[in-house]
């Protein structure tokens, strides 16, 4: 008992132990205390159960192999390995589901037991003292609980065995059932967070089934994260590692989407991309951002730098492609651990299901493409045309995009205008006219680049055009606008636009990138529809070309080529008719180089020029006639179409002009007799181009031929060139007639081998032609001048070669009307005219008396040139004699001119008489070296003549007799006598006067029909002292003196009519001066009038005074004595009165005495005008005398004409004052000048030429200038015309009537400012406007 | 009493009319006034309203405005006042002119007092 006592009590306290162990785990599994608590719980207490140093619950993952380290202590701490793979201990110990038990040679003894080495947990040592129970759950080892010691062997007892696997045992259990509540509370976990990621995936996944839109799936994503975790950053963003920079896809911050511009990458993201990790920091943001990347942080822009981040990488296969980050501004830890496995997990399904999406699109994307490319290759299967493919296009995108506005827009670069091919809005399609394009367009073109406007598109696109956004009109303002340019080689030809009229952002960038893959598309598919319809063009024209160029190798003619080319357009077009004209304009005639229809070809004569043709050349340009062509054509023509004859009328006809040189020269034309529309657009370009260059071939094959004939005929002119080459060889050197006729004939004989020419000239005055050169059958022959033949006479008529290539006998009969006449006539024969000037005057002709046709046409040019290089080379001996003559003539002339000259010279400037004749006389000896020379002068008044000049001999006057120089005089011819001089005055029958002379020379001096003397020269010694040309020169001299003497006489005459034409203008100044004086009396009268009214009743009142004086005085009585006191009150009234009356005539008297005084000065002033002499330079007041002067002239016309009226305004400036003038001479200066305005008011008036309100005004002014005093005198009356205004200051020129004017006035004016005064007189004038005549008179300063 | 107003540029007038016109100016049979220009003579005619002047003698030669002009304005502006000219042009359309323009007389210069005086006594009877 006691020993049980003993065992019972022990038992009992191992059972407490036990029962604490188990009571803890309880407890903490009442407490739900995680399941490593538990552990940790249960460990400890073994530990301090059995004193051990080492403890260790492990738990086994029998499907892996491996045990996890659920406690572990050792050397005195707890220490937490990672799972490792079991050994063969562990192993032996599940095998065994035994305890094992090793308290000596632990190493060995495990050895032993698991055929392995004892190998250490790592970072622990191998134990020496080791107990292994086994946690056994359903029969299985689920874990194993240890105890080892490290220092000792022997280190645990049987008791501690039996206590440990009773203790292991009771707490199985419970740990077990700790266990598989934490699985389950783990997997509760999992599932909870599970069902939150497959919330997130499904949602993308339903978002990728509804739509295969990236940034929708982006959107989605984004909004899904920022329900789920607590931040208020949320980002997602893709990586373009080509340009190193982040694109942020959906940004969420303060409450509100932000669409940030891509950015580069920062030192975060190229982290997150080397690294492929995520990047967490919860705690000290700055610091730890700075740790990570090594610069301070930067937020992005507009935003907070975040306290807590994480930035979880998108990674498709090994690349990171973008990378999603959480943000918390306010709170550091804000994710944890649970958040960060979350978020990791849905970047991962975002990663692939965005990868999904990327591949579905694009592959959504290409088929897309492939489908508009394919629609657009099918356009162009099916022949469409550039605008078929834009509507199809258009369509195509219009279902592809969300977009109310799509557009397919083409530039017209010229015009800066863009055209809309195709336009869709609102569910409408639109056809807005062609506008000029915005700078937005301009800046498409420029950029090359595509330009989106997502938000304040009207803001942004108002800001590119400079003005307010305009839509196109009847048109909505978009809110989203997408161009994409349509590029061609470098070039922007247009662009397609997509809008969206109700919200930003409406384009993304998948959007951008299908339409403008799209857009390239089409740009090339149409690009290729260009190029290919070119390229067919090409061909075609190509192989016109061909054709006519091989047609011009095979030296085809003309026609061969119209041939060549019709087949080839025929063999084209779709037309029955097929036609090649060519026009003859001159004879207005069209002609059918080719013509094809309904399968035949046919051959029409030519026909006149219809309207349609006339039409062509008049407008060089395409008829294209594609419907109701019978209309059309009589529109045009205005006349009814008719067909050629034996053909149809056409229902599409083209006609396309054939144009050489800016010329119309015929057509080519396509008919179709069937069908209206037969011919397309590109059909009619197409035929343009191939007449076009047909036009060009047609004229390079005509240029051919053209060329080979010319070619032919050069040679021709090169073989006759050289013959008249070495002809005018010989003429050059030639100068003598006959050598010419010589060599001109035998080079004609020798080239042209003939037997018969003959080289004449005519004299046509004695109607005789000269033989100068003839061969007969080659022998010179001599024949004397005869009539011309009846061939020459052709000739000289015609003017043109004579060629009888055959009956020559019938020729010349039908020629001349009768036979000819002598010898054997010519079977042949060619006349060629010599022609000097217009005059024919020789011929050569060659005779062949053998055939006919003898003479080429080659020949007669030959012989035509030859015979005008002779006709030029004789004209130029001719005048080369002609020549010399000219000049021995001309240089005598010269020399008698010169003479001539001298003396006429002399004479024009002597107008004396006597001087004269001494002049001459003295000129005629040294001239003719003569030792006797005399004038003699006829008076035929008195019958006697007179010698004014006599050298060399004594000359007395005498009575006319019969003297040599009578006889002179008489004959009125000249005499030369060389010799024997008294035999010569026999001959005359004169009497020899005066000395004998060997030489005598006399020439009548003429004065119109008479000789009025002699001029004679002789020699006293010499004989044949004077020739010809001194006769000549004399009579010349004569000549000269007598005009000379006649001038002379003019000269006379001129003087004294000059002296009276001087009396009549002095006259006539007079007169002027008169007739101002006239003008001015009828003004001064009026003058007078006004001073003599004051004296006259001055006077007669003063009269009256002196009676009542008188009459007081009478009444005036003296008292003789006494004083009566009533008379002398009575007389003392009388006084006063007396007094009174006396001092008023006194009064009047002065005024009469002033009146008086006015009236002379009026009348003085009168006087100093009619003496019409010019007064004295004095003193004088200017303003004074304009003023007197003004109203002087205003009254004398006032009182010439009582209707006159005028207002007359002066203006007079103090400052002038006084001036050194000539008062009488400006005055009247002024007074006509005032006249003249006056006058030209009036007349304007009269005219009736003022405008209602307009009266008729004269101002006069005065100013005192720097250099002058200036008086101006404007009138607004009729002006002066520009023909008058340069004539009015001569003397005489007068535009009044005959009678009212001398015409002297202004000249005098003139006369008196310029050269009196020393001043200037100026106008102003406008014609029906005004005159202004401005007085500058210099003043001394 | 009669009031009447000579209007002449020529100063002397007035001294001129007032020795022709003593007696009857003494004995208070008439009032003359003057003025020198046609400006002023229509100014003193507005003074008093209505004016109290019956018969105006004017010079038609004057600066300004002539004596047809004012005669004119007169004949608008105060029908029931009389006018007369006085002028150195006697000539008929001058003479003519101002009859067409509702003178009474027309008197040239130099003036002949003695008709001048017969006027304005014939003038005087009938007012009376």
């Amino acid at each position: 008992m006691a020993r049980n006592v003993v065992e019972l009590a022990a038992l009992l306290a191992q059972r407490e132990a036990e029962l604490a162990v188990i009571g803890s785990v309880q407890e903490a599994l009442a407490a739900k205390r995680e399941l490593s608590e538990i552990y940790t719980l249960v460990g400890d207490q073994i530990r301090d159960l059995f004193a051990s140093p080492a403890a260790g619950i492990y738990t086994f993952d029998l499907e892996t192999d491996t045990e996890h380290f659920q406690y572990l202590f050792e050397d005195g701490e707890r220490v937490y390995p990672q799972p490792r793979p079991l050994n063969k201990l562990r192993k032996w110990i599940i095998a065994n589901k035994s305890i094992l038990h090793v308290n000596e040679n632990a190493a060995e003894e495990i050895l032993r037991i698991t055929g392995d080495p004892l190998s250490s947990v790592p970072g622990t040592r191998l134990p020496k003292s080791l107990l292994f129970v086994p946690l056994i759950v359903d029969n299985e080892v689920r874990g194993c609980v240890s105890l080892q010691n490290l220092d000792e062997e022997n280190a645990y007892s049987e008791s501690d065995v039996r206590l440990l696997s009773t203790l292991v045992n009771s707490m199985n259990v419970a740990l077990e059932s700790a266990r598989n509540f934490s699985e389950s509370a783990r997997l509760l976990a999992e599932t909870v967070q599970r069902n939150a990621e497959l919330a997130v995936i499904n949602s993308v996944q339903r978002g990728l089934a509804d739509q295969m839109d990236l940034q929708a799936i982006y959107d989605l994503v984004g909004e899904k994260i920022r329900d789920l975790f607590d931040a208020q950053v949320v980002v997602v963003a893709t990586f373009d590692h080509e340009h190193q920079s982040e694109i942020f896809k959906y940004t969420f911050e303060e409450g509100r989407r932000h669409y940030p511009s891509p950015r580069r990458l920062d030192k975060i993201r190229q982290r997150l991309i080397k690294t492929q990790k995520m990047i967490l920091i919860n705690e000290n943001s700055s610091e730890a951002y700075t740790t990570i990347t090594g610069e301070a942080p930067k937020s992005l822009p507009g935003t907070q730098f975040p306290k807590s981040m994480i930035f979880v990488p998108l990674s498709i296969g090994s690349h990171v492609r973008g990378y999603v980050s959480l943000q918390n501004l306010d709170k550091e830890n804000a994710f944890s651990e649970s958040d960060v496995r979350l978020l990791n997990t849905l970047a991962n399904s975002m990663s692939v299901a965005l990868e999904n999406a990327r591949l579905f699109n694009e592959t959504e994307q290409r088929n897309a493409e492939l489908a508009v490319i394919n629609s657009v290759q099918d356009g162009l299967v099916a022949e469409m045309d550039m605008q078929g493919i834009y509507e199809l296009v258009g369509e195509r995108i219009r279902t592809l995009f969300d977009s109310q506005v799509t557009g397919i827009v083409s530039f017209l670069h010229d015009e800066k205008k863009e055209h809309f091919n195709y336009y869709f809005e609102d569910g409408d399609r639109l056809y807005p006219s062609d506008r000029l394009y915005d700078n937005l367009r301009q800046k498409l073109i420029d950029e090359r680049a595509i330009q989106l406007f997502n938000e304040n598109t009207m803001e942004l696109v108002s800001k590119i055009n400079h003005q307010p956004f305009k839509a196109i009109p009847g048109t909505r303002v978009p809110q989203s606008v997408l161009l994409v340019p349509m590029i061609a080689g470098d070039q922007v030809r247009g662009y397609v636009t997509l809008q969206n009229l109700d919200r930003e952002h409406a384009f993304s960038e998948s959007d951008v990138r299908l339409l403008s893959m799209l857009t390239n598309s089409m740009s090339v598919a149409l690009e290729n529809a260009r190029l290919f319809n070119e390229t067919e063009q090409r061909n075609a024209e190509l192989a016109v070309i061909n054709s006519v160029q091989d047609g011009l190798v095979a030296a085809m003619d003309m026609q061969g080529i119209y041939e060549l080319v019709g087949e080839r357009i025929r063999g084209l077009f779709d037309a029955q008719v097929t036609g090649i004209y060519t026009f003859d304009t001159s004879r207005g005639l069209e002609i059918f180089q080719y013509l094809f229809e309904d399968g035949e070809r046919l051959y029409p004569d030519h026909r006149p020029l219809n309207q349609i043709r006339h039409w062509l050349i008049k407008n060089k340009t395409i008829l294209n006639i594609s419907e109701n062509a019978d209309e059309t054509v009589e529109k045009i023509t205005g006349e009814r179409h008719l067909p050629i004859p034996g053909t149809r009328l056409p229902k599409s006809l083209v006609f396309v002009p054939l144009i050489v040189n800016d010329e119309v020269r015929g057509c080519v034309t396509l008919q179709n007799l069937d069908r209206e529309n037969a011919f397309s657009e590109s059909d009619v370009r197409l035929l343009n181009t191939l007449a076009t260059t047909m036009s060009v071939a047609l004229e390079n094959a005509r240029l051919f031929s053209e060329t080979t004939r010319l070619l032919a005929e050069t040679e021709q002119r090169n073989a006759e060139l050289a013959v008249i080459n070495s002809v005018q060889d010989g003429l050059v050197r030639e100068m003598d007639m006959q050598a010419i006729y010589d060599l001109v004939g035998e080079r004609i004989c020798d080239v042209l081998n003939t037997q018969t020419l003959i080289i004449r000239t005519f004299n046509h005055r004695t109607g005789l032609e000269h033989w100068q050169y003839a061969v007969e059958k080659g022998v010179r022959i001599e024949v004397d001048p005869r009539p011309l033949i009846w061939a020459n006479k052709i000739l000289v008529e015609k003017k043109d070669f004579l060629l009888i290539n055959e009956k020559y006998e019938e020729t010349a009969i039908r020629m001349q009307g009768t036979a000819i006449t002598k010898g054997l006539a010519p079977k042949s024969a060619i006349f060629v005219p010599m022609i000097v000037g217009d005059v024919v005057v020789g011929s050569v002709s060659l005779q062949n008396v053998e055939r006919e046709h003898a003479f080429s046409e080659s020949d007669v040019r030959l012989i035509t040139t030859l015979t005008n290089s002779m006709s030029v080379a004789l004209e130029n001996a001719r005048l080369f004699d002609e020549t010399n003559r000219l000049l021995r003539e001309t240089n005598q002339r010269a020399s008698e001119l010169d003479t001539v000259n001298r003396i006429s010279n002399a004479l024009v400037a002597q107008l004396e008489f006597d001087a004269l004749i001494h002049l001459v006389g003295d000129m005629m000896r040294d001239t003719f070296n003569a030792d006797i020379v005399y004038l003699a002068m006829h008076d035929k008044e008195e019958n006697t003549i007179h010698f004014p000049y006599y050298f060399g001999d004594v000359g007395k006057s005498r009575l006319f007799g019969n003297g040599i120089t009578e006889k002179i005089i008489t004959t009125k011819l000249p005499i030369l006598v060389n010799e024997d001089i008294d035999k010569a005055y026999e001959t005359l029958n004169a009497v020899k006067r005066g000395k004998t002379v060997a030489s005598f020379l006399g020439v009548p001096i003429m004065s119109g029909d008479v000789a009025i003397g002699v001029i004679s020269i002789q020699s006293t010694t010499e004989k044949n002292r004077f020739g010809d040309n001194d006769q000549r020169l004399l009579n010349t001299i004569a000549a000269n003196v007598g005009v000379a003497l006649e001038n002379a006489e003019a000269y006379k005459k001129l003087r004294s009519a000059l002296n009276e034409l001087k009396a009549a203008q002095e006259q006539l100044v007079q007169q002027e001066k008169l007739a101002s004086l006239g003008q001015l009396t009828a003004g001064i009268a009026h003058e007078i009038k006004n001073p003599l009214n004051f004296v006259n009743n001055f006077a007669s009142v003063s009269l009256e005074l002196i009676e009542e004086a008188r009459q007081d005085v009478v009444g005036f009585q003296f008292s003789v004595n006494g004083e009566d006191s009533s008379r002398k009150t009575e007389n003392g009234k009388l006084k006063t009165r007396l007094e009174e009356t006396l001092s008023d005539i006194a009064l009047n008297l002065k005024k009469i005495h002033e009146h008086g005084t006015r009236a002379d000065k009026i009348v003085k002033g009168m006087l100093m005008h009619s003496r019409g002499k010019s007064g004295d330079i004095q003193k004088t007041s200017i303003n004074g005398l304009v003023d007197e002067y003004v109203n002087l002239a205003y009254h004398g016309m006032r009182a010439t004409d009582p209707s006159f009226s005028v207002e007359i305004k002066t203006h007079l400036d103090p400052a002038v004052g006084d001036l050194n003038v000539v008062p009488q001479d400006l005055s009247r200066a002024i007074l006509n000048i005032v006249n003249n305005a006056c006058y030209a008011v009036n007349e304007r008036k009269r005219a009736k030429g003022y405008a209602e309100g307009v009266k008729p005004t004269v101002v006069v002014k005065t100013k005192m200038l720097k250099d002058s005093v200036l008086i101006s005198i404007h009138d607004n009356g009729t002006g002066i015309p520009d023909h008058v205004r340069k004539k009015i200051f001569e003397p005489f020129y007068t535009t009044k009537p005959t009678g009212e004017g001398t015409g002297l006035g202004l000249s005098m004016t003139y006369d008196i400012i310029v050269h009196t005064l020393g001043g200037r007189l100026e106008i102003e004038t406008m014609e029906g406007e005004f005159t202004e005549f401005l007085i500058h008179l210099p003043h001394a300063k | 009493m009669l009031k009447f107003l000579v209007v002449d540029d020529e100063v002397d007038v007035e001294m001129l009319f007032r020795q022709h016109f003593r007696k009857e100016i003494r004995s208070g049979e008439l009032v003359l006034e003057f003025a020198f220009s046609g400006d002023e003579a229509l100014q003193m005619l507005r003074n008093t309203d209505p004016p109290d002047v019956m018969y105006i003698f004017s010079d038609i030669n004057m600066p300004g405005m002539t004596g047809i002009e004012l005669l004119e304005r007169v004949k608008v502006e105060f029908p029931s006042i009389h006018v007369s000219m006085i002028s150195a042009y006697g000539d008929e359309d001058n003479m003519r002119s101002a009859m067409t323009s509702g003178a009474k007389e027309f008197f040239t210069k130099p003036i002949d007092f003695e008709k001048l005086k017969e006027e304005i006594r014939q003038f005087s009877d009938k007012e009376e």
